[in-house]
């Protein structure tokens, strides 16, 4: 047991920070958001330092309780790499948010992304299934206020409906966590996770099924995912940007931390879990309908807003296709493709967001000629566009193909889900293509448009990261592998990192 | 009493209201159990208060109240009788066990539990910010409805603070003190139209008392090296002053949780001009 206590700092900064900006907000408007930025920062380094220069896994105690008596977090290789990558995209968000967030309230609105940032890392961090709760309340709370911020009606349809829907997610998952709780008398995720096998098998699959329904709402999973669409229209382009940037990250992770260390069987190639269904199989199958229903979907959209929130839930369906493969390639393909696809759809969004800025417009009959009008931001798009359809060379490629790869070596009925799976990839193809061919190839005079610089450097970082996990895979495949190494081996992967006296059942 | 009473008269009926109901308070107050003076043998649950685990261990071993064949957990740990108002340097020492799991055992569960509340009236007064509020005619308050308000305002105040500064020794605390201080101010708003409370007061008060909450986390975390750690001695059970950093928690909580409550009446009640900058 290895404890590094310090890596608190990566949740009290920021709520220290969080408390203390209206403060800040009394001298500058600018002050508030440049405190946000560098906070962000101050986690982006730290999770870089834990990252490259400490060992892990490692763990914090809260309050001197050793675990399971009190709190703890877990920084895992999971834990590490995604902090990391949720910290570094929300900084560049932040960077985005200077020039974007003039008007309105400010403040509050530093607040808010502030706390979302602190409180997705919070969400991966934690190592106690009451505490997930809080911080997805955490996240859940602000984020539904970032996206009803902004002057337009429609944010404020979008944050109801999610509103709605979410709060209903986690009081499932809540539920879930009491039915637990009543069995086994603990909230620690290692003790729960060593005595699942405890439990009456049909209460523990009522309470996984209520678990996996309230997580799956903010994973953006088939029956509970009718918020995305208007909340990701309505919002402003940094907000959607987060919510499928850094939002999207910590639902998997609380998804798949519970489905695969809570409930999953030690041992076996694949992993499967206890009670009287396999969540995973059930998992599989909604991932596959949303796959295919959300590609469907984004291919009739006229609003390019709208089809990049469906291809955003899309390809959920797929991150999770290739977690609930359980073998240590699919969620290796699995990890990779969530890093994908954060980086790539905050860039496309970050773009959108630029151009309805300079006066382009989102819709798709805007986007015609747009190479000619500007060059940098075409670039951009196209560099998205390639990274989520999976071309070689770029982000993209490595992790479908290693998906595909895994769904091939289980076989069964994998087969028929990877066929279903890369038929609603050509529609991909298809809706992406289309919008690329209309910036090269149309021949509409239209006046140039110059592209702030303050905007373009996150959006040049992010899409120079695209190229670079495109020619060098291994930049993210050697954490995304040790971090499938942890999830698939719950035993000595995580409980005897937090417990190393618990007996295994 | 009518609106052409002499203004004199008026604050001395009011003097003399506020002093008979302060002396009925304080009265009540002094009736109230002390520390050590609690008959626990009469009340809730005596194993639980007076977490005297060698009784309830004889009552194990005898069958009388738990089934026969459960036994004590740890048996490495020795079972030492505790009892109110004697016992010292104890694991925790707060008398009351909700607060003792909710602050000291699970204090990180509460510290994002103030700031989900913090979120949501942050979420509240961005959503509000710069919408006028329309509002009908409303009759002004009558005059009783006024001074009530007015003298009730001192004594809810007063409770507010008592619940959650013996948040460790009764049942109650933070949030329960903070929203009964928040119910006063929203007395105040009821008893006069156009009632508006130093806005930017509230904001300074908000942001010190939450940053208090994460600075006494942090202290923890550099002299006991663990973040939200006790590093006050927990003194003796069931005094005012024990329970190590429970109570110093619970102030926080409550200036929080009755700025936080207040500001969202605020926002909704008062038209909030562009206020800073």
């Amino acid at each position: 047991m290895n404890i590094f206590n310090n890596a608190a700092l990566l949740i009290g900064v920021p709520l220290l920070f969080a408390f203390s900006i209206p403060l800040f907000g009394l001298i500058s408007k600018e002050l508030a958001k440049w405190v946000t930025l560098l906070t962000i920062g101050f986690n982006a380094s730290f999770s870089f330092y834990i990252l490259f220069a400490h060992k892990y896994p490692t763990m914090v105690v809260m309050g001197n309780w050793l675990p399971p008596f009190g709190e703890n977090l877990y920084i895992g290789p999971v834990a590490a790499f995604l902090v990391f990558v949720i910290s570094m995209i929300g900084l560049l968000i932040a960077i985005y948010n200077l020039w974007a967030i003039k008007k309105g309230d400010v403040i509050r609105f530093s607040v808010l992304f502030l706390m979302f940032t602190a409180g997705a890392s919070g969400i991966v961090l934690t190592g106690d299934i009451f505490n997930l709760f809080i911080f997805m309340e955490i996240t859940g709370i602000s984020s539904y206020a970032l996206a009803a911020f902004g002057p337009e009606r429609r944010a404020l349809g979008g944050a109801f409906k999610f509103l709605v829907v979410s709060s209903i997610g986690s009081t499932l998952y809540l539920m879930g966590v009491t039915l637990i709780y009543t069995q086994l008398g603990t909230l620690n995720i290692a003790e729960i996770a060593a005595r699942i096998n405890q439990t009456t098998p049909g209460l523990l699959t009522f309470a996984g099924i209520l678990i996996i329904s309230g997580l799956a709402v903010e994973a953006e999973l088939f029956p509970f995912n009718g918020w995305v669409p208007d909340t990701y229209t309505g919002a402003i382009n940094g907000v959607s940007a987060s919510l499928s940037g850094i939002a999207a990250i910590s639902a998997v992770y609380a998804l798949f931390r519970i489905a695969m260390t809570v409930f999953g069987k030690s041992g076996g190639a694949y992993v499967s879990t206890y009670g009287k269904i396999d969540l995973m199989a059930l998992i599989a199958l909604l991932a596959t309908a949303t796959v295919i229903i959300g590609e469907l979907s984004a291919l009739s959209q006229k609003n390019v807003k709208k089809m990049l929130a469906y291809s955003s839930m899309a390809q959920m369906g797929l991150i999770a296709v290739g977690f609930s493969i359980g073998n240590k390639l699919g969620v290796y393909g699995g990890i990779f493709q969530l890093v994908n696809h954060s980086i790539a759809k905050s860039m496309l969004f970050l773009i959108v967001g630029v151009l309805v800025a300079v006066g382009v417009g989102e819709n798709i009959d805007d986007f015609k000629g747009l190479w000619k009008r500007n060059p940098f931001l075409t670039l951009t798009f196209s560099i998205g566009a390639f990274s989520m359809l999976g071309f070689p060379l770029f982000g993209g490629f490595w992790s479908k193909f290693s998906i595909v790869a895994a769904s091939v070596q289980r076989g069964g009925w994998y087969d028929f889900i990877i066929g279903l799976v890369l038929f609603a990839s050509v529609v991909e193809a298809f809706y992406y293509l289309r919008i690329v061919a209309y910036m090269f190839a149309s021949d509409v005079e239209l006046p140039k448009v110059k592209t702030p610089i303050t905007p373009a450097i996150p959006i040049f970082i992010l899409a120079v990261s695209i190229v670079a996990i495109g020619i060098f895979p291994q930049i993210v495949g050697t954490f995304s592998a040790q971090a499938a190494g942890e999830l698939t081996h719950k035993m000595s992967g995580y409980i005897l990192h937090v417990i190393p006296s618990i007996a295994a059942h | 009493m009518r609106n052409d009473t002499p203004a004199l008269v008026k604050r001395i009926t009011a003097l003399s209201l506020i002093t008979i109901l302060l002396i009925g308070f304080f009265l009540a107050f002094k009736e109230m159990p002390k520390g050590s003076a609690v008959n626990v043998n009469q009340r809730v649950s005596r194993l639980y208060v007076m977490k005297n685990v060698e009784t309830a261990t004889k009552m194990m071993e005898n069958g009388k109240f738990f089934a026969k064949g459960i036994k004590p957990l740890r048996t490495d740990v020795p079972y030492t009788p505790i009892t109110f108002g004697k016992s010292k340097n104890l694991e925790d020492g707060a008398a009351n066990v909700v607060t003792s799991i909710v602050v000291d055992y699970r204090g990180f569960d509460t510290l994002g539990e103030v700031t989900v509340l913090f979120l949501a009236a942050t979420g509240v007064a961005m959503l509000l910010f710069g919408k006028e509020k329309k509002r009908k005619n409303k009759t002004e308050p009558s005059l009783i409805m006024y001074v009530g308000t007015r003298i009730s305002f001192a004594i809810i105040f007063l409770f507010g603070i008592y619940i959650f500064v013996h948040g460790h020794l009764t049942p109650g605390g933070g949030f329960p003190g903070g929203a009964v201080i928040a119910s006063g101010i929203l007395g105040l708003f009821l008893g006069k139209n156009g009632y508006k409370p130093n806005h930017l007061g509230l904001k300074v008060f908000e942001s010190l008392s939450g940053m208090a909450f994460v600075i006494i986390g942090l202290t923890g975390l550099f002299s006991v090296h663990s973040f939200l750690a006790n590093f006050l001695p927990t003194g003796v059970i069931g005094d005012l002053y024990s329970a190590g950093f429970i109570g110093l928690i619970y102030i926080a909580i409550g200036m929080k949780v009755g700025a936080e409550l207040s500001a969202v009446v605020n926002s909704m009640i008062v038209d909030v001009e562009e206020e800073w900058s």
